[in-house]
């Protein structure tokens, strides 16, 4: 009910541009996209990852730019550990806090953090720069993570003035990073509550972003199918030719296999224990960044020349698979986290 | 000479005339900058070397092909700005081989100097892959042909002076057989650009309209409806040109650049065996590449084996290596290739608070538009049916 609602709500929806983003999030509100995976105590619908999934996958469907993800989904989960209190405002639209953890250094290593935290007085400094902030500018408080003498730990900055560079990543987004210079901050969670925190809700991007950009690829293979049932070249539907229709194959087994591993790794950050809940969170973006490439990338060849014009939806389909791929390390480095925390399967 | 003595004579040119600012600016991998285009053709030009591809009689140096081959990687490894193709590369060919004496009068030298840049009216909406199917009319009333259709894919023609055009004189026959050649000049009444943002975000495709277009007859190339035959001819000449090793080579040194710049876990991201592997994976590739294309141009020297397929081979792993090196450069830069860094800011200078990394800027947008290698040029599925027809004939 929520996926058709939300699939009606997006249909028409032109994917070659950003949405307004206010509406929409009063909107997402209303319609509880921001408390369907969050417990019923703290103000949620009582449900888990897999609703969340649900809401992630239109969303990505729809190349929706506004950080229903990383907001409601992944900043929220951090939250739960460390301030449940915090968690209801999200959950009605009132508060968009949003986690600032990535280092340009981490290459998807949860717990590499080079930013600092000095004590103050009473209060705390932070030094270094937080990247790949993606929706920073629709956010209205910034989370962030950095090293004290005792350990990681969590702190938070107004968004308004917060060191904040901001930029239009390439799939359209809000993006920003923050560069901190002696940069005054709360403390929000210290010890290893915050650490737990900060690596279930790693977990949870990577597993939940994952099932936004499994969105975007069935997006892009239908519209690649619709494609070759009208482009005729040489006389004939390019859908006739054979090269063509096994690629359309290839392209529909990737999307398979990132929707079946999307269902183990939800499983995972439900109810498995850290260890294995972080290799197959790493599995999950590993093979999904794997399938989002090959699926992005031809469905731009199938389309031909408009494939890689501003124009048609599929270059921007492309762009979002792209971000997704990149962002946390990319394949390649989760692969290598996988490989290092082996012995799940 | 040899081949050392030729290279190092390039390099010496290069030091001497090309202006860092306007190398560093072209190394960035956003779509040419015409000003730069002008005022490196006309350096060219005034040491002989802007046509290395045509014959001495026609201004060109004199070149062996694979003194051509050193020229050009040495101009885009050093960041000249590169001639305008379409002038240099197709149209201006069919000139001197096909075009009348008053043709190669009028047009040739403005070609030579940089002074006329032209863009090439081939590919239709509906005639793309397939080529012979287009549709634009060209109908000859007294002492002109009157044009009307319209062109896809239209590279650079916003800042063209000339344009050439396959257009349909007849219906008669085989689709290829009514097809003509024309030179239209992009001033005429009746044209109208329009710009097609790629996803990159830059400005380089157009569509081009034409209603009602005068085109004087003494702008046909060579007979009336022999179009396909010349069109053909050019897009089979110099096949071993679109091997882009020299793109290639360029694409593993940035990506090595860059690795040896940014750290992955308090590390240079070189040092990081995985990565060095994969790098190192690749550069192989290119390696073979490389000899493969030195092949060919043996091939073309000695003039044997002319049906040989490797060509294509050249295309097909020039376009998709870029690319899959283009990926491994873009993962090099980690989050700081999220940012658009959008060619309408950084090419021309860096905004203030500019995010991220300079090593970054361009680098997405060079991958996102060569997105379209694997399909211009003939797409590597065309490609891979051309080495297929020739491994199963008879």
């Amino acid at each position: 009910m929520l996926r058709d609602g939300l699939r009606r709500w997006a249909i028409s929806r032109d994917l070659r541009e950003a949405e307004d983003f206010t509406p929409t999030w009063s909107y997402g509100a209303e319609q509880g996209w921001l408390m369907a995976g969050l417990p019923e105590d703290i103000g949620g619908l009582g449900g888990n990852a897999f609703d969340s999934a649900i809401i992630a996958e239109e969303l990505g469907r729809a190349l929706i730019r506004a950080p229903f993800v990383d907001i409601a989904m992944v900043t929220s989960r951090l939250l739960l550990d460390i301030a449940p209190d915090r968690v209801a405002d999200i959950a009605l639209g009132t508060a968009r806090p949003l986690l600032a953890h990535d280092e340009a250094g981490a290459r998807g290593d949860p717990d590499w953090v080079e930013t600092r935290a000095i004590r103050n007085g009473d209060g705390w400094t932070l030094n270094g720069r937080k990247t790949g902030i993606v929706g920073a500018a629709c956010a209205d408080m910034l989370i962030v993570s950095a090293q004290t003498d005792d350990g990681l730990a969590l702190f938070e900055l107004e968004a308004q003035t917060a060191p904040l560079t901001r930029f239009t990543t390439i799939d359209d987004r809000a993006g920003g990073e923050l560069l901190l210079t002696a940069t005054p901050a709360a403390l929000l969670a210290s010890g290893a509550p915050a650490t737990a925190a900060v690596h279930a809700a790693f977990d949870h991007a990577l597993v939940l972003e994952s099932a936004e950009a499994l969105g975007a690829m069935e997006r892009a293979l239908e519209l690649t199918r619709d494609y070759l049932l009208t482009r005729k070249q040489y006389g004939q539907l390019i859908g006739d030719f054979q090269a063509l229709r096994h690629r359309l194959a290839d392209m529909f087994i990737e999307t398979e296999q990132a929707r079946s591993i999307i269902l183990r790794g939800l499983e995972a950050v439900v109810d498995a224990a850290p260890g294995r809940r972080a290799a197959l969170a790493a599995a999950v973006k590993a093979r999904v960044a794997q399938a989002g490439m090959f699926v992005g990338g031809q469905a731009i060849q199938l389309h031909g020349g408009i494939g890689v014009t501003d124009e048609y939806p599929v270059g921007h389909i492309f762009k979002r698979l792209f971000v997704f791929a990149q962002r946390h390390g990319g394949e390649a480095r989760q692969v290598e986290r996988f490989a290092a925390l082996h012995g799940v399967c | 000479m040899t081949d050392q003595e030729f290279r190092a004579d390039i390099r010496a040119f290069i030091a001497a005339e090309l202006p860092p600012e306007m190398a560093a600016r072209t190394l960035l991998g956003y779509h040419p900058h015409k000003p730069d285009v002008q005022f490196w053709t006309a350096k060219l030009y005034q040491r002989g070397w802007s046509a290395p591809n045509w014959p001495a009689d026609y201004g060109g140096p004199g070149w062996t092909i694979s003194q051509r081959h050193i020229f050009d990687e040495e101009c885009f490894l050093a960041g000249c700005p590169a001639v305008n193709p379409q002038a240099f590369h197709l149209v201006g060919p069919i000139i001197y081989s096909v075009g009348s004496q008053a043709q190669k009068d009028r047009f040739l030298p403005a070609i030579l100097s940089g002074e006329h840049f032209w863009a090439q009216g081939f590919s239709e909406p509906n005639a793309g892959s397939d080529l012979a199917s287009l549709q634009t009319r060209a109908v000859r009333d007294g002492d002109h042909y009157v044009v009307n259709g319209q062109k896809i894919w239209t590279s650079e023609a916003q800042y063209c002076d000339w344009l050439f055009l396959l257009a349909r004189t007849s219906t008669q026959g085989r689709p290829q057989a009514g097809i003509s050649f024309l030179l239209v000049d992009l001033k005429s009444p009746g044209i109208t650009v329009r710009p097609i943002i790629g996803i990159e975000g830059g400005h380089i495709l157009n569509e081009v309209f034409f209603v009602d277009v005068k085109v004087p007859v003494e702008n046909l190339i060579g007979e009336e409806n022999e179009g396909w035959t010349y069109a053909k001819r050019l897009l089979g000449a110099e096949r071993s040109f679109s091997a882009e090793v020299p793109r290639n080579k360029h694409l593993i040194e940035r990506c090595r650049t860059v690795a040896s710049h940014v750290t992955a876990r308090g590390k240079p991201l070189i040092d990081d065996p995985h990565f060095a592997r994969r790098l190192a994976q690749l550069e192989i590739e290119v390696l073979a590449h490389e000899a493969t294309l030195w092949r060919v141009v043996a091939e073309e020297e000695a003039s044997v084996n002319a049906t040989s397929p490797t060509p294509s081979i050249l295309k097909v792993k020039g376009t998709e290596l870029m690319q899959r090196i283009g990926a491994l450069l873009i993962e090099a830069l980690g989050d700081d290739a999220l940012p658009a860094y959008p060619e309408s800011d950084y090419k021309l200078g860096i905004p203030a608070n500019a995010p991220g990394n300079p090593l970054a800027y361009g680098v997405v947008a060079d991958f996102l538009y060569h997105r379209a290698a694997t399909i211009y040029g003939g797409s590597n599925e065309v490609q891979r049916n051309i080495i297929a027809a020739q491994l199963l004939r008879a």
